[in-house]
């Protein structure tokens, strides 16, 4: 189950990121494990799941294609770029799907995680931790709502 | 005349709410590297032609200048000078505004990390209010800045290609420097509550504005010294992009073999050689030429609009892109 979401949300990604940009995703269901584990009890349907998957995904391979960006690294140009259009690419695949609370949710974090590198510390921040915060405030708010 | 005068804009009030964004970001202390390096370019200069962008557009809606137009005239320099800050990395320039470039100073990783910051403190301010009814806001910070990489891009597969159509050339020139002045001019008007339509013509206008001040900057490459540029002269053909003047010379079967010898690893010489003959040739005054039909264009654009007094703000426009230092 959890290969397959990957590998349709590779697909559904790689259909809508620009050709020109010519970038090929991947994530490991190993790395996937913990966007699993935090989506994990929400009753999800399956095209959300492949939305949060989609916003996981972009958003571990722009940081990792930044984080590539040594001084004589052969490909530095294309690192640099790719990064940059997958920070973009990730908030309209996000506003594509009707993800804008999700990017509130996640700014500061990302942001954060911008000024900790531009400081030299790159220790790994946990993201599908966030999503799972979000999800878990999303249905604490749903909940709220039915009650009133 | 300054632009900013012309338009009757605050440019000071513009740069604090520049500097204040990341001043007030709790996330970064005051003195920080970060801040300091920010503020450093910032205050380096700049023509914060985006912000005032931005401000003459919000002159098309019905509400007085706000604190969301000023802020979102902010973010559209911050964008600007993020994807400045990584199109040096990408071009090798050592120099910015004079002063080394920020990579030079910062480290490469650590400057790539900087511009995300830029581009990531903007979409934590902007998306708050960016409900699905205000969607703009979120064109400044994901389509435009798309389009800046897809430009960027091209760009990279079109480096010493010596073919390139005119229309490759243009598309790059609008997906690098046009769509983000006029997404500054539509987000702007719609931040003031313009019409959707009105919008949309100062998008227009904006795309055929930002063609005619790229095709400008590649003349500019060829006609100004070193020192005025802050680059070295020729740059563009020294680093493969063949621009606008680049291709009309190459219609010239003279010109052509001394410019299509020139690749990667060419000597000075003829990298000189090439650079003299363009200049000697008629290309300049034709590259001169299709820019005055894109500010012409500009200006018909500009007519549709002649009903709204800001209107003049964009002839202002046109006449300063005109009158560029040649």
């Amino acid at each position: 189950m959890n290969r397959q979401l990957i590998g349709d949300t590779i697909r559904l990604l790689q259909a809508e990121i620009s050709p020109i940009a010519g970038i090929q995703l991947s994530l490991s269901p190993e790395e996937g494990e913990a966007l699993f584990t935090a989506m994990e009890g929400y009753e999800l349907e399956y095209s959300r799941k492949l939305h949060l998957m989609g916003i996981f995904i972009i958003l571990v391979q722009a940081a990792r294609r930044h984080m590539e960006c040594a001084e004589n690294h052969p490909d530095l140009v294309r690192s640099v770029l790719d990064g940059d259009y997958l920070y973009s690419f990730y908030l309209q695949f996000a506003l594509k799907y009707r993800e804008l609370d999700l990017v509130i949710h996640l700014a500061p974090f990302i942001k954060r995680q911008q000024i900790r590198r531009s400081h030299g510390d790159y220790a790994e921040q946990n993201l599908a931790a966030q999503i799972g915060q979000f999800l878990k405030a999303e249905l604490k708010k749903k909940a709220h709502r039915k009650k009133c | 005349m300054k632009l900013q005068e012309a338009l009757n804009i605050d440019i000071a009030e513009v740069n604090r709410e520049i500097e204040r964004l990341v001043t007030s970001d709790r996330d970064v202390p005051g003195g920080s590297p970060l801040a300091t390096r920010i503020l450093e370019l910032i205050a380096s200069g700049g023509k914060r032609l985006r912000p005032l962008m931005v401000i003459v557009g919000s002159r098309f809606g019905n509400k007085s200048i706000g604190r969301r137009t000023l802020q979102l005239a902010a973010a559209a320099e911050f964008i600007h000078a993020a994807s400045l800050i990584h199109d040096d990395i990408i071009d090798d320039a050592k120099v910015r505004r004079g002063s080394p470039a920020l990579h030079i100073k910062a480290g490469v990783i650590s400057a790539v990390h900087i511009g995300n910051y830029m581009s990531a403190r903007v979409i934590e301010l902007l998306s708050k209010q960016a409900r699905n009814k205000n969607r703009y806001v979120h064109d400044l910070s994901a389509v435009a800045t798309a389009q800046l990489c897809i430009g960027e891009y091209q760009q990279m597969e079109h480096a010493y290609d010596y073919d390139i159509t005119l229309e490759e050339y243009l598309e790059k020139s609008l997906n690098k420097t046009a769509l983000l002045m006029a997404t500054c001019l539509r987000a702007g008007a719609l931040s003031a509550g313009s019409t959707e339509e009105t919008a949309d013509a100062l998008y227009a206008f904006g795309e055929s504005l930002g063609l005619a001040f790229q095709i400008q900057d590649d003349l500019l490459d060829f006609t100004q010294s070193s020192d005025t540029l802050g680059k070295p002269a020729g740059s563009d053909l020294r680093h493969g992009q063949v621009t606008l003047p680049v291709i009309y010379a190459l219609q010239d079967p003279g010109l052509a073999p001394r410019i299509r010898r020139i690749g990667p690893g060419s000597s000075e010489a003829d990298i000189e050689d090439a650079l003299a003959a363009i200049s000697g040739s008629d290309a300049l005054a034709r590259t001169e030429e299709t820019c005055r039909r894109y500010l012409e264009q500009a200006a018909d654009i500009a007519k549709q609009l002649s009903s709204y007094p800001a209107h003049a703000d964009l002839m202002t426009l046109i006449h300063h892109f005109a009158g560029r230092d040649r």
